[in-house]
């Protein structure tokens, strides 16, 4: 039995993050249907890159990694048939998952008002850029301009240099985690109070959520000047790279950072620089933090004569933060999560094999998660849901289909 | 009629979802103390547990410890212990261990992100605490999976961004290292922490089952970055490390604005996007030019593309720009510093700072987290313990310990109200 056996979500959000939400609600076991428009389907299935560089809006990456473990209909919500159908199905539903720019499930006729007297209980989980309110509810928004505003990329990068922008557009699934969370929490509301929220989830505040540090040092700096302060820590101010930062060892990289005086003296012995814990001077952390390139340089030709395997081997026994630079390769065969069954096989039938697809981020005790279905294809599952669930005949199927509805 | 009355809430104004709750706290640095701070922000009544021989790690930032409030001070552990309290036992000690286990006698949840022997050897594990609470919800937050070789180890936040393969695509370009990701990944993991917990006290309150969640920190981050490997296993390779641009899109960059290192990002998608960024910058002659009027010209041309655009950045502010872009159906947006973030319109309009005062370190306005939940009145509502803050109340009402039992554990060191800083194990 699945946690969330029994949880029906309407996925009817676009792109990375919302779709995210609804996905991790289904690596529990909530039953999510995903409802596309017809024709060009989530926008997610046009990103690159594709299997041989040909672009297939059954093969993209994004749409196989988001929508996992969904079915998928087709419904035009531009029509009114569409949305009498996508209201049939929130009824019976408990979450609504969308990300539609702030006001237009109002104008469609699918604002909150009217979902909750249909279903009061129902949780409508809005994943946007910048919130349902505020100045910059309607602005346009990609990742970088989001990570931008959110203030992450100010902090990231060489100080000399221009910000840099995080890799993966990272922030689009912690926000898929921050909007499963919120959902979560309304649910568990929603039991006992019978009746349903909307969750608003921020992108640009899940951003700058995600860098609480800087926020507070700056005020911390401009209104304590009797506190003594730590210097900026590492890695969180675009102030190069982390206190010690990113090594070159014989195969490839490896990451090591000196958070506490213990770590420092641990690194010192092993790289045979005993003579650096003589100097009293170098007990305070701002100090070291100050002369930090120097340390890189006296502790880097150590690291080349070793692996990176060695090193981290080393760096756990000694206990060191450290870690290898993983590429995508060594991700897949870390024994870690191979131990833990992180990967699973999927099998495609357009996009092929994949022979690690990632599972689930924990395990909840008696209650397994799974990997049950591949991202569904446009429309895949119309028949079932449509037809069965909502008990259109085929006549009225063929319908809605020359109708442009699904 | 408030809406609220209208759908006939049964619950009085105010009262936060995760009232009633208790959550032990014996997480530290960041990840778990994000967790268990949004769930105080939210109703539940958190008790940090620290020992007067180990502190949370985080208020080691501070300098000199020495000095009397020094433990206080820490920027980094201010901010993610808020709406908590405050309570310091040596858990090595039989008897501190006795009081844990009798503050989870009557509390919900309980909270850890240490290596997978650590509970072991203080005999806290699952087992241990079901046996005095049989409903306690534990949600364990180790570097590794307990099933792995690497389960008794440690690991931080740029451990789990280096091993998840997200720092692999982070950094200038592919010739030079990856960067770390700047330590997202503990408050990504704090997120992750609140939604198990969620669904344990949601499933508990169906079915009157407790729960252990085990959230082995590589393993989440993995999986938040999943993306990549999926691509990897599709195509036979990644996007690569590409500073601020994008494998398609032209121009995608942030752009030097008229301030010293003040930047501005600017995206464009298409060429129709392209045509308003053209009329923004007021149809310069170079812009016309045909090379610049596809996504493939504009890509292949990029160096100059950004050099040109910057020419004209540079003669505005971030912020201005922004709204002009912005106006003009171009997506941008300023590369916000931490002052600019403190007074953004947006993130004031929202609410999203709160100000609170705290014994040491004076008022400070602390950041909301990334969801709200409309309707609820849910915010920072306490700054953060100071050390050992609660120890009277935790002892003595809600555990009943009498007075002269309370000063006994302190003259042995069992409880206190500062560290111990001779036996300080760090």
């Amino acid at each position: 039995m699945a946690l969330l056996d029994g949880i029906r979500v309407i996925d009817i959000s676009t792109g990375a993050a919302g779709p995210f939400t609804a996905r991790i609600l289904g690596d529990y076991g909530a039953e999510v249907i995903k409802v596309e428009p017809p024709f060009l389907g989530d926008i997610c299935r046009h990103w690159g890159p594709f299997p041989n560089g040909a672009p297939d809006m059954e093969a993209s990456p994004t749409h196989l990694f988001v929508n996992a473990n969904k079915k998928g209909i087709t419904l035009n919500l531009g029509s009114r048939t569409g949305r009498e159908l996508l209201l049939k199905l929130v009824a019976k539903a408990h979450v609504l998952v969308e990300s539609y720019p702030p006001g237009s499930l109002e104008e469609m006729g699918l604002g909150p008002e009217v979902l909750w007297a249909l279903n009061p209980r129902l949780v409508i989980t809005s994943v946007t850029p910048f919130g349902q309110s505020g100045p910059y509810s309607l602005f346009r928004a990609s990742h970088l301009v989001l990570a931008a505003l959110g203030g992450h990329v100010y902090m990231l990068g060489e100080p000399t240099r221009p910000p840099l922008h995080i890799g993966n557009e990272a922030f689009y699934f912690v926000a898929g985690m921050v909007g499963a969370a919120g959902t979560m929490m309304a649910l568990y509301e929603a039991d006992q109070r019978g009746a349903g929220r909307r969750v608003d989830v921020s992108i640009m505040e899940t951003v700058t959520s995600c860098l609480v540090t800087p926020t507070v040092i700056w005020s911390f700096q401009t209104k304590l000047a009797s506190v003594p302060l730590p210097p900026v820590i590492p890695g969180t101010i675009r102030s190069g790279r982390p206190f010690v930062g990113e090594f070159r060892c014989k195969d490839g990289y490896i990451g090591v950072y000196l958070l506490t005086f213990k770590h420092w003296q641990s690194m010192c012995r092993l790289t045979g620089h005993e003579e650096l814990l003589e100097n009293p001077e170098l007990l305070a952390l701002d100090v070291r933090w100050r002369r930090r390139q120097e340390f890189y340089e006296l502790f880097a030709p150590w690291f080349v004569d070793h692996t990176r395997e060695e090193v981290f081997r080393i760096g756990l026994e000694q206990r060191i933060p450290m870690a290898m630079l993983h590429t995508p390769e060594d991700v897949l065969n870390f024994e870690p999560l191979l131990a833990v069954q992180l990967f699973r096989r999927l099998e495609h039938p357009r996009a092929g094999v994949i022979e690690r697809f990632p599972g689930a981020p924990f395990q909840f005790l008696g209650y397994p998660w799974s990997v049950r279905s591949p991202a569904p294809q446009l429309g895949q599952h119309n028949q079932e849901v449509l037809g069965g669930e909502l008990g259109l005949d085929s006549e009225a199927l063929a319908l809605l289909r020359r109708g442009g509805v699904i | 009629m408030s809406v609220e009355a209208q759908r006939g809430d049964p619950r009085p104004d105010g009262r936060l979802p995760l009232a009633g709750v208790r959550v032990v706290d014996f997480t530290h640095y960041w990840s778990g103390p994000l967790a268990t701070t949004i769930m105080g922000a939210f109703g539940a009544e958190v008790i940090k547990v620290e020992s007067p021989t180990y502190l949370d790690g985080y208020r080691l930032a501070s300098r000199p410890l020495g000095d009397v409030t020094g433990w206080e001070t820490s920027p980094l552990f201010n901010p993610v212990n808020l709406n908590k309290l405050g309570l310091a036992v040596d858990l090595k000690r039989e008897e501190g261990r006795e009081i844990f286990l009798k503050l989870v006698s009557v509390s919900d949840v309980v909270v850890e992100n240490h290596a997978n022997h650590v509970m072991r050897s203080f005999g806290l594990t699952y087992e241990d605490l079901r046996a005095v609470k049989p409903d306690i919800i534990m949600v364990a937050m180790p570097a590794y999976p307990s099933c792995s070789r690497l389960a008794d180890y440690v690991g931080f936040a740029f451990t789990f961004e280096h091993l998840s393969g997200g720092s692999d695509a982070t950094g200038y370009s592919d010739d030079e290292p990856p960067f770390s990701m700047g330590a997202m990944s503990d408050p990504s993991l704090g997120y992750t922490a609140v939604f198990a917990t969620m669904m344990a006290l949601w499933h508990r309150n169906r079915t009157g089952q407790g729960a252990f969640i085990e959230i082995p920190q590589t393993q989440a981050f993995t999986y938040l970055m999943g993306r990549r490997v999926v691509e990897y296993q599709l195509c036979g390779r990644t996007h690569g490390r590409m500073g601020t641009r994008h494998p398609y899109m032209a121009p995608h960059n942030v752009y030097p604005c008229r301030d010293p290192d003040t930047w501005i990002a600017i995206t464009v998608a298409d060429d129709e996007e392209w045509g308003r960024l053209v009329r923004a910058m007021g149809n310069p002659e170079w812009a016309l030019e045909t090379r610049f009027a596809t996504a493939t010209g504009r890509k292949a041309h990029e160096d100059e593309l950004d050099c040109l655009i910057g020419e004209w950045t540079r003669r505005h502010s971030h912020l201005e720009l922004m709204h002009l872009l912005q106006e003009a159906g171009v997506t941008a947006g300023a590369v916000l510093r931490p002052q600019d973030l403190m007074v953004d319109p947006h993130l004031r309009a929202r609410d999203f700072f709160v100000s609170l005062p705290r014994d040491i370190v004076g008022e400070h306005e602390y950041p909301w987290i990334g969801f709200r939940l409309e309707g609820v009145a849910a915010h920072h509502r306490k700054a953060a313990p100071l050390f050992g803050q609660d120890n009277e109340y935790v002892l003595r009402e809600l555990l009943g310990l009498p007075q002269e039992e309370i000063q006994r554990l302190a003259r042995e060191g069992i409880i206190g109200w500062a560290p111990d800083l001779n036996r300080l194990e760090q």
